[in-house]
């Protein structure tokens, strides 16, 4: 059987993706095309954050991978034995180990670092979408930043509903400029990726676009003044490490409405569950 | 000081891949951590002699980013036998003359200002279709409160810089390169294995 | 106490383990070989060169072994190993006029220049299951008729002789062919793309849609012109020799569809062409290619653009099977962090509703 080069792709194809991530990063907020190649997983299930992942690996570098905030969710424990298999990358579920960071949906609470890089997996990358399907519109709509369909649709929400309806992919300003996708992360992430350390790149493979954020770039989620974004919150802290400012996901107990709050985020539950057992 | 040296280890783990898989791995980093820190003096840390003209940093940039899908120009200094051949032979680019179609551009210095103004910006639907420019200088530094003070994205607060070895008229025609974001060129500049990366994005002041 | 989950990696292994007995199935009964698929499911493994995009009978045989004979998943593995593969280049456009025929009809002709050739086609069987094939049977012998050498021109070529068919047009600007899976599509798409789309899309999207075209959505009274299967050289110039060599033989579907045209203003009524190629026999996909490449020549013709088909963004955007199930079946994966956040939405808004009633109750 022929081994396979390193990280998967050939070498052509790793090139063909880098000189778009290097476009992506000195226009951030633009989605770049890029000729995604059919990976050995499913188009939907991070197939653009793989890509990503394997033109920017090296051999030194450490990979966690989380879906859902969690490491041992099924899709994330395929994509890191992925990469385990293809770049024999050291890998590891603490947040501070790692030098890449793949995720599906969230942003990891431990604050990111200088010589961190997360990327994104992407299912629909155009922000505009769901009110424009067109992308030969959406695409107009960008190059001459005419962001009223989206304003209206925001205001629209509010009117109804008395706010905004949108509690994931919550769209944001980049720079000023580019109005972009964060990924379907919900929008109690879209605060870190303002001003955040680390370089965030985006892939989003079915739909052949990659876009990044480059470190210390402003990124500002959509809103109005008598109606200023706000996060979702919890009555109670999560019952596992007690966390008051994190993502909770909620867990059924019984079949009598029995539920719970923990933490979306394994490795910092575990982390502070640890560090409050040793205080004991 | 911010320099960043290359690891030249490689693992013993991965030493069944092709090492020329990982070592462009490993520049492509660089690069793209110099994209994303404009202003940072990035060392590719290779020891390579110059083809022509052209530094190691310029060769293992080419190396890494060019291939058969990349036209590229090279201005007359560094459009010599031996240059001409190295992208022929080691990266399949063809050569181009027409700066608008160039995607890469090898400069062994600033380019007038007519020819800076003829590189390809991109389009408003696609900005991404723009000419990245290589361009060959003597040094870098990055002392406080001298030359240069970058700001913009991938800077935090302000970033000094200082370049040795460019034509000044170089920074009096960057502000409007930048000014027309989303579209305008980058800019990769080289000295021996030393690389610094402008983006558009990036804002300048000079500093007296 | 709760205690989240662990173990994704261990039922992750345990699953592949299951899915590997469930693919043998009784081990009693003798295994299926790749070659058996080859020679005798010939035209699912037609179906998965096409789609799959790589001419290889004996991958695409694994493929459907290993896929426990789902087709879309065998197409999707091919896909995969298609990316790992190296590129040499582009192969000289192949020549269907020369090819040598085992199937060969005409709608438009009764009779024609090489003649109509019926060749394997299950067109006039009765659909009567064959209870003697459960136990395995040989076939009589076919009869065979003399090799004619007499050449068998493309039907619309004696058309156009008459200045009634239109001449084959790129309907872009450019000679070179453009290639999708090296630039990803963009719009407008000129035909050679949406060719290379809908030879790639699935059999079942471009059917229904080839078939939405003959009940009214986009009609344009559709004629096989001609229908030709047979096989034809692949050559190929490399670099260093700089003249074609032949790489090998390919069995190729080629449906050409005839369709009325009015007319407009720059041209005078005339038929114009439809136009379907295929890896192997797959001649429903063929048909079904030309009456959609037909339809999506709807803007250049000057035509109104008022039924799915004709909408390129739409046709092309969604006939890549890969791609749609991928993009279906990642519903499967976990999305409870964006669930949670709409639950505590939904929790919100009713909480707000029912203090507004009371408030105004009050």
């Amino acid at each position: 059987m022929t081994r396979y080069n390193f990280a998967y792709l050939n070498e052509q194809t790793k090139k063909m993706i880098r000189r778009a991530l290097l476009k992506a990063i000195a226009i951030p907020g633009y989605q770049v095309p890029f000729a995604s190649r059919e990976m050995p997983m499913p188009y939907g299930w991070g197939t653009g954050g793989v890509q990503v992942t394997a033109s920017i690996l090296t051999a030194d570098d450490v990979l966690k991978v989380i879906d859902q905030g969690a490491d041992d969710t099924t899709n994330a424990v395929s994509i890191r034995k992925f990469f385990k298999k293809t770049a024999e990358v050291r890998t590891t579920e603490v947040t501070e180990d790692a030098s890449v960071i793949q995720t599906r949906h969230r942003i990891p609470e431990t604050p990111l670092r200088e010589d961190q890089i997360l990327v994104y997996q992407v299912p629909i990358p155009e922000p505009l979408r769901f009110l424009e399907p067109r992308e030969t519109e959406t695409r107009k709509m960008h190059a001459y930043e005419d962001y009223g369909l989206m304003h209206v649709k925001l205001y629209e929400d509010i009117s109804q509903h008395g706010h905004i309806a949108t509690t994931y992919a919550y769209p944001v300003s980049v720079e000023g400029r580019y109005v972009m996708d964060p990924s379907p992360t919900p929008k109690f992430d879209n605060p870190k990726m303002n001003d955040c350390p680390a370089l965030q790149l985006f892939g989003a493979g079915r739909e052949k676009r990659i876009y990044a954020v480059p470190p210390y770039t402003r990124v500002v989620s959509l809103d109005f003044e008598d109606h200023p974004f706000e996060v979702q919150q919890w009555d109670a802290p999560c019952e596992l490490c007690g966390a008051r400012d994190t993502f909770l996901d909620e867990v059924i107990t019984d079949d009598a409405g029995g539920r719970m709050f923990v933490c979306s985020d394994t490795d910092y539950c575990s982390k502070r569950q640890a560090e409050s057992e040793a205080a004991e | 000081m911010q320099t960043i040296i290359n690891q030249t280890g490689i693992s013993a783990s991965t030493a069944g891949f092709d090492q020329e898989a990982l070592a462009s791995a490993r520049n492509f980093r660089l690069i793209m951590d110099a994209m994303a820190r404009p202003g940072n003096i990035v060392r590719l840390g290779l020891q390579k002699q110059p083809v022509g003209k052209m530094s190691a940093g310029s060769q293992m940039v080419a190396l890494t980013l060019c291939d058969h899908e990349t036209p590229v120009l090279l201005d007359t200094s560094l459009g010599e036998e031996p240059v001409e051949e190295f992208f022929r032979f080691h990266c399949g680019s063809s050569l181009v003359d027409d700066p608008s179609k160039a995607m890469f551009a090898f400069l062994s210095g600033v380019p007038d200002a007519d020819m800076l103004s003829a590189f390809s910006v991109g389009t408003p639907a696609y900005p991404d279709r723009s000419t990245t420019l290589v361009i060959e200088v003597d040094g870098f530094d990055s002392q406080p409160d001298k030359g240069l003070a970058l700001s913009g994205p991938g800077i935090r607060n302000v970033h000094y810089l200082q370049v040795s070895g460019i034509d000044a008229h170089f920074w009096k025609w960057w502000p409007g390169n930048a000014s027309r974001f989303p579209l305008g060129v980058d800019a990769i500049l080289v000295s021996d294995d030393a690389i610094v990366a402008l983006p558009r994005t990036v804002k300048l002041m000079e500093i007296a | 106490m709760y205690v989240a989950v662990k173990g994704g990696e261990q039922a992750i292994d345990n699953a592949h383990r299951l899915l590997a007995e469930k693919r043998r199935g009784d081990q009693q009964v003798a295994e299926v070989t790749t070659e058996q698929i080859s020679e005798q499911l010939t035209l699912a493994v037609d179906r998965v060169m096409t789609e799959g995009s790589l001419y290889d009978r004996s991958l695409a045989a694994l493929a459907i072994k290993q896929a426990r004979g789902d087709l879309i998943e065998a197409i999707f593995l091919v896909r995969a190993s298609r990316t790992t593969l190296p590129r040499f280049g582009y192969s000289q456009p192949i020549d269907t006029g020369s090819m040598e025929i085992s199937r060969r009809i005409s709608a438009t002709y009764k009779d024609l220049p090489g003649g109509q050739i019926l060749g394997p086609t299950f067109d006039y069987t009765h659909r009567l299951l064959e209870p003697g094939l459960e136990d395995g049977n040989l076939p009589e012998p076919a009869a065979l008729g003399d090799a004619d050498d007499q050449p068998a021109p493309h039907v619309l070529g004696l058309l156009s002789e008459e200045g009634l068919m239109e001449a084959p047009s790129s309907g872009g600007q450019d000679d070179e062919p453009d290639d999708l899976t090296r630039e990803p599509l963009s719009f407008p798409a000129d035909r050679d793309l949406r060719l290379q789309n809908l030879a790639r899309g699935d059999e079942g999207f471009l059917l229904a849609l080839g078939y939405s075209t003959q009940r009214g959505f986009a009609r344009n009274h559709p004629f096989a012109g001609e229908i030709r299967l047979g096989t034809v050289e692949v050559e190929f110039v490399p670099e260093e020799l700089g003249f074609p060599i032949v790489l090998g033989e390919i069995e190729v579907t080629e449906c050409e569809m005839v369709n009325q045209f009015k007319g407009s203003k720059k041209a005078p009524p005339q038929f114009t062409r439809g136009y379907g190629l295929t890896f192997g026999h797959c001649e429903r996909k063929a048909m079904s290619m030309a009456q959609v490449d037909r339809a999506l020549r709807a803007k250049e013709l000057g035509e109104d653009e008022i039924a799915p088909a004709q909408d390129e963004e739409f046709v092309l955007s969604h006939c890549d099977n890969v791609q749609a199930t991928g993009f279906v079946e990642h519903l499967k994966l976990p999305h409870y962090v964006d669930f949670q956040s709409e639950l505590e939405l939904v929790r919100r808004m009713r909480k707000e509703q029912a203090e507004a009633l009371r408030e105004a109750a009050e």
